[in-house]
């Protein structure tokens, strides 16, 4: 499973937030979606990259300006990875593939076409994959 | 016949992204950079970000990282040295030739050496003479305040082609 990260903000728990702002998808801004609310097999999907520090820096927490200098991100939000494999097009979990489109941003993209809502679930469904990483 | 400095070439990308980093430095400013409009920016600089060279990645975080010296307490500055008065003159002959990066790399890496005001002031004329006056701005306005805070400070406004007098 290909190694990414992604900032997002934690339950009491440690795990992620379950939401379309952070893990989960924001229809139309992230995927596109069909006349009956499939979601596309097109490249699109949730954003995450191969390391938290090639993030966009107004999303890094600002408290890793001392890594990222001019981090701007509230400090509300956490870098979290996931897998340990090669940033590389391939199965990612259970309905579920990374897409690349670059070499510092990729998206986790439905394996085939999915009613919205079963994407979702898929996504939601990692929560206790990930696992906070600002090192 | 020399050549004036050329502006630094400012992609669409790049422009909407230093927006999106001013807007963020002015809502922290206000207390803000924890609510919805701070994330509706942030979103809205993803697009451009991916866009970036890494050059340009690297000039807008060094940007937004010296936004931070206008909210954060000034340090009280060290006497000048001879080897910091070298850098600093260095700082000034690289904003002359146009390179800007190295001109802000400088400063940034020396600025515990420099009076607030000062880094400020030249910040400033960096990022005018580079094409970003809304940046500019920012800075002068800070040096400006800081000068008007503590009248001992010199004339900081009319520094003499190629020499800085720090102490008056």
């Amino acid at each position: 499973m290909p190694r990414v990260f992604r900032v997002m903000r934690k339950e009491p728990d440690g795990l992620p937030t379950v939401s379309p702002t952070n893990l989960g998808i924001r229809p139309g801004s992230d995927v596109d979606l069909d006349a009956q609310n499939n979601v596309l097999v097109n490249g699109r999907g949730m954003s995450v990259a191969p390391n938290w520090r090639v993030v966009n820096r107004n999303r890094i927490p600002k408290r890793l300006r001392w890594i990222v200098p001019g981090a701007r991100g509230s400090n509300n939000t956490f870098c979290f990875r996931m897998g340990n494999g090669p940033f590389q097009q391939g199965p990612f979990a259970d309905g579920l593939t990374l897409e690349p489109d670059t070499a510092t941003h990729g998206n986790v993209a439905p394996a085939v076409v999915v009613p919205f809502t079963t994407f979702e679930a898929d996504i939601a469904a990692t929560r206790p994959d990930w696992q906070e990483d600002e090192t | 016949m020399t050549m004036p400095p050329r502006p630094l070439t400012m992609s669409p990308n790049y422009l909407a992204f230093v927006r999106g980093v001013r807007e963020l430095h002015q809502l922290a400013v206000a207390g803000k950079e924890d609510s919805p409009e701070a994330d509706a920016i942030r979103d809205a600089t993803d697009g451009p970000w991916e866009a970036l060279s890494e050059v340009e990645r690297k000039r807008v975080g060094n940007l937004s990282e010296d936004l931070y010296s206008l909210v954060e307490p000034c340090p009280v500055a060290p006497p000048m040295n001879p080897q910091a008065q070298a850098k600093l003159n260095e700082a000034i002959a690289a904003k002359q030739r146009g390179d800007w990066d190295t001109a802000l790399d400088l400063l940034r890496s020396w600025q515990a050496f420099f009076d607030p005001a000062l880094v400020s002031y030249l910040r400033g004329g960096i990022w005018l003479d580079a094409g970003d006056p809304a940046i500019a701005a920012l800075f002068f306005e800070h040096a400006s305040r800081l000068k008007l805070e503590n009248e001992n400070l010199p004339d900081l406004f009319r520094i003499p082609s190629g020499e800085v007098v720090v102490n008056p």
